[in-house]
């Protein structure tokens, strides 16, 4: 996926400004690759990351999804092979866990036997035994469970490429680094390309490929891990990694 | 079945469950002979629409369908004119001063002309031979004021002196009224230290209690009998002669000329002694009106020896208000089923309405749908009785206008609870939903309109309690439900027949919040709420 001059603006509503979310982002997102989003809180990484999936639309810039401009895919068929993790989960609170895991593939159409076995099979994989959890419902599960079967649901169908925003930002510190542990098992054995939001460097540093800095609305430098420390391309990028390191 | 379904079905079956009431409901428009009577809510009133009634029933194959008790003389007239009954009991000088907007007159004979001429002539309706007394407005005041120390008030004249120092308690129509207070204020030039509006009954304990001094009564009251009060004589003869007649459609002496025939016989039958004793025995005695018409017309040997009444148990005076309710439990399950054959229809509908309508304004979410909720919220304050101004003259009396008043009051709370519902609804869920390829149809069928549920049920549970609650209201035009026993106790001051609507209407509510409480938790999907 690539990204050219992309910008997103808020009207403003009311008395209140327009917000200029994301301005003139420039990005190449390489197949397979984990790119991880960082910046400050506000500083527009869900924007640009609900550019991806068409939630929201572009006021300006290209952007193309292989070959095609993004703008031809038709925005429901082009969210089904997109998996997405938000922040809060955003489990459907009155589908047990099995059929919030198999949501993307009933979308699909897939037979109930397979989705039924495909939803097990994932539940496994994220460490939440289907004999134990698929009945049950989103409420009744510990923060960090419903963030596994969040992950479990963005990978029901197999998606190319997985857009998860901040999808451990809420979890406490343990349970955090245990899910983490989780995610990069399954992206090791995994050929999907992932984009992760976080406003977290050391998260960034964990399970990235490459780690892209935005500050407002800005991309100031996207560069593999080691090449983010050794030549920062803009100060504020050094004072991030100072941060992170104290 | 799905939940959704069964609950369609369930509102589909309510919807037509008061229509055994509204058979032959437009007496204009059943030619197999049906005869609506109708009535305004005093005594004496209701007495001579049920004696009409009951004569029609002994005299004619017709049956006959009773609105008794509608609220006031314009709701009377509006249903008359617009065929939701065929006739009722009026008022030469009501038709002349209040319906035509003329001057009052002295002469009841005038009186009588003017309104047979006019009336045949704007509206089509006939007033028949009057049935022989005259009623008309009489000032009286307490025996005591009138006789104290030097003091003796004879006259209205009399009274003028005193009058500032004395309190009034006025029926609401007289004081309004042109040939009431107004028109007697100005011919007297007589003026009272305060005006209170009081209904007709409560005046007469108002007065014994001595909370006012002077109140205006008619001259067939019963309780001018009983009372300890001295009706003052109209000196200047202010107060015109009213004469009671039955007031008919002339497109119904048409069909069934038998009607106008049969009511002849009542002809100059009632004087005013006899209307007072008669309403004696509705006021003071509280007795069944069906007995008291029956009895007067045995009296007037104006029934054919075969015709027997099925006579409502005779209630000992003192008895219990369990006794009371027993003995009237006929009637009383008949009004329960009706009031709850009201509510649900409304409520169903509400439903059916408010929903759908609730979706579309989520659909449009701009401005004016928060314009629209408010606008229907308005209605809510709309008082019962100014809704049914509008709506008689449209829809007549009796059921249908009934259904559709509740209705209106049902809308407003489902359609805000199921605004917010859907609104608030857990908007994380309904965004994920969307960003993993649900369309927006799907996003709502099977995200937000079943989270929804909770919120919306707790809407249609207040418009429930709401509408079982106000359904006493249809009593007012004809349609029976438990607001009958409450309104007629009111006039008739019946403390034991305003509780045999009072209490099951009470317990109705709270039936209906406990059902429709359950019914919430069972539409409830299961993961969310409680
Ligand atoms: N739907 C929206 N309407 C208006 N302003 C928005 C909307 N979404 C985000 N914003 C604004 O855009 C800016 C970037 O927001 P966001 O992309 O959520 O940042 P981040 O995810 O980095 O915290 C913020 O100032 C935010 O207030
Ligand atoms: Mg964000």
């Amino acid at each position: 996926m690539r990204l050219r001059g992309v910008s997103k603006v808020y009207p403003g509503a009311g008395s209140a400004d327009e917000v200029t979310a994301v301005d003139g982002a420039d990005l190449e997102i390489l197949e397979g690759e984990t790119l991880a989003l960082v910046g400050e809180s506000g500083c527009g990484k869900s924007s640009l990351l609900r550019l991806l999936n068409r939630m929201e639309e572009p006021t300006a810039g290209d952007l193309y999804f292989g070959d095609a401009e993004l703008s031809t895919f038709e925005p429901t068929a082009l969210r089904r092979r997109i998996g997405y993790v938000q922040q809060t989960g955003g489990l459907l609170p009155h589908w047990t866990v099995k059929r919030n895991v198999g949501l993307v593939p009933e979308l699909l159409g897939w037979p109930k036997e397979r989705r039924l076995k495909r939803a097990e099979e994932l539940l496994r994989l994220v460490g939440l035994p289907a004999a134990t959890y698929a009945a049950r419902y989103p409420r009744e599960l510990s923060g960090g469970e419903r963030q596994r079967v969040a992950v479990a649901r963005a990978l029901a169908a197999d998606p190319p490429l997985v857009l998860l925003d901040e999808p451990f930002g809420a979890l406490d510190a343990i349970t955090r680094a245990d899910v983490q542990q989780t995610f990069m098992r399954l992206r090791a054995s995994r050929e999907q390309t992932a984009v992760i939001v976080t406003h977290d460097l050391d998260e960034a540093f964990l399970l990235a490929d490459r780690i892209a800095v935005m500050r407002r609305g800005r991309l100031l430098q996207t560069a593999r891990p080691q090449d983010l420390i050794d030549r920062p391309a803009d100060p504020y990028v050094g004072e991030l990694l100072d941060r992170a390191a104290n | 079945m799905t939940k959704p379904a069964l609950l369609l079905l369930g509102l589909a079956l309510a919807v037509p469950l008061p229509a055994p009431a509204q058979e032959g409901e437009p007496g204009a428009q059943s030619p197999g002979g049906t005869i609506v009577v109708g009535s305004k809510n005093f005594a004496e009133n209701r007495l001579l629409g049920e004696v009409f009634a009951q004569l029609i029933e002994a005299h004619t194959g017709l049956e006959v369908e009773r609105r008794l008790g509608l609220a006031g003389t314009e709701f009377c007239f509006e249903a008359l004119r617009t065929g939701s009954i065929d006739l009722y009991p009026e008022y030469t000088g009501t038709g002349l001063v209040t319906l035509l907007g003329e001057e009052p007159t002295a002469s009841k004979f005038d009186a009588l002309a003017t309104v047979r001429a006019e009336f045949l002539r704007r509206f089509d309706l006939h007033w028949l031979a009057p049935v022989g007394f005259e009623n008309s407005y009489e000032l009286a005041i307490r025996a005591d004021l009138a006789r104290s120390g030097e003091r003796e008030l004879r006259t209205i004249s009399d009274l003028v002196p005193v009058a500032p120092t004395l309190r009034a308690g006025f029926g609401y129509e007289f004081v309004e009224r042109g040939d009431g207070l107004p028109g007697l204020a100005d011919t007297y030039g007589l003026s009272f230290a305060n005006v209170q509006s009081i209904l007709q009954a409560p005046k007469y304990q108002a007065a014994a209690a001595g909370a006012v001094d002077v109140i205006d009564a008619y001259t067939t009251d019963g309780r001018l009998l009983v009372y300890d009060l001295l009706v003052l004589e109209d000196d200047f003869g202010f107060f015109p002669p009213y004469e009671a007649a039955p007031l008919v459609r002339g497109d119904t002496l048409e069909r069934h000329p038998e009607v106008g025939a049969v009511l002849g016989l009542l002809g100059q039958a009632i004087d005013e002694d006899r209307m007072r004793a008669l309403n004696l025995r509705l006021q003071e005695e509280h007795e069944p009106i069906e007995v008291v018409a029956h009895d007067l017309l045995r009296e007037l040997e104006l029934l054919p020896g075969d015709v027997e009444m099925v006579a409502p148990e005779r209630q000992p005076r003192d008895s219990g208000l369990a006794a009371y309710m027993w003995s009237r439990r006929r009637e009383l399950s008949t009004y329960t089923a009706e009031h709850i054959g009201l509510s649900a229809a409304a409520l169903a509908l509400g439903i059916l309405f408010a929903v759908p309508l609730a979706l579309l304004l989520d659909r449009l979410r701009t401005a004016t749908s928060e314009a629209m909720i408010r606008i229907i919220g308005m209605s809510q304050t709309l008082p019962s009785l100014a809704l049914f101004g509008f709506l008689i003259p449209v829809l007549g009396v009796g059921v249908v206008p009934s259904v559709v008043a509740l209705w209106i009051y049902s809308i407003f709370p489902i359609l805000r609870s199921s605004c917010t519902g859907l609104r608030e609804a857990d908007p994380d869920a309904a965004s994920a939903a969307t960003a993993l390829g649900m369309t927006e149809g799907q996003v709502l069928r099977r995200v937000r309109l079943p989270l929804a549920v909770p919120t919306i049920m707790a809407g249609v549970r207040t418009a429930g309690v709401i509408t079982v609650g106000t359904a006493t209201i249809a009593a007012f035009i004809g349609a029976g439900g438990l607001g009958q026993p409450i309104i007629a106790g009111v006039q008739l001051v019946n403390i034991q027949q305003i509780l045999s609507g009072a209490i099951p209407a009470a317990l109705l509510a709270l039936a209906a919040d406990a059902v429709l409480g359950a019914l919430g938790k069972w539409l409830r999907p299961r993961g969310v709420g409680p």
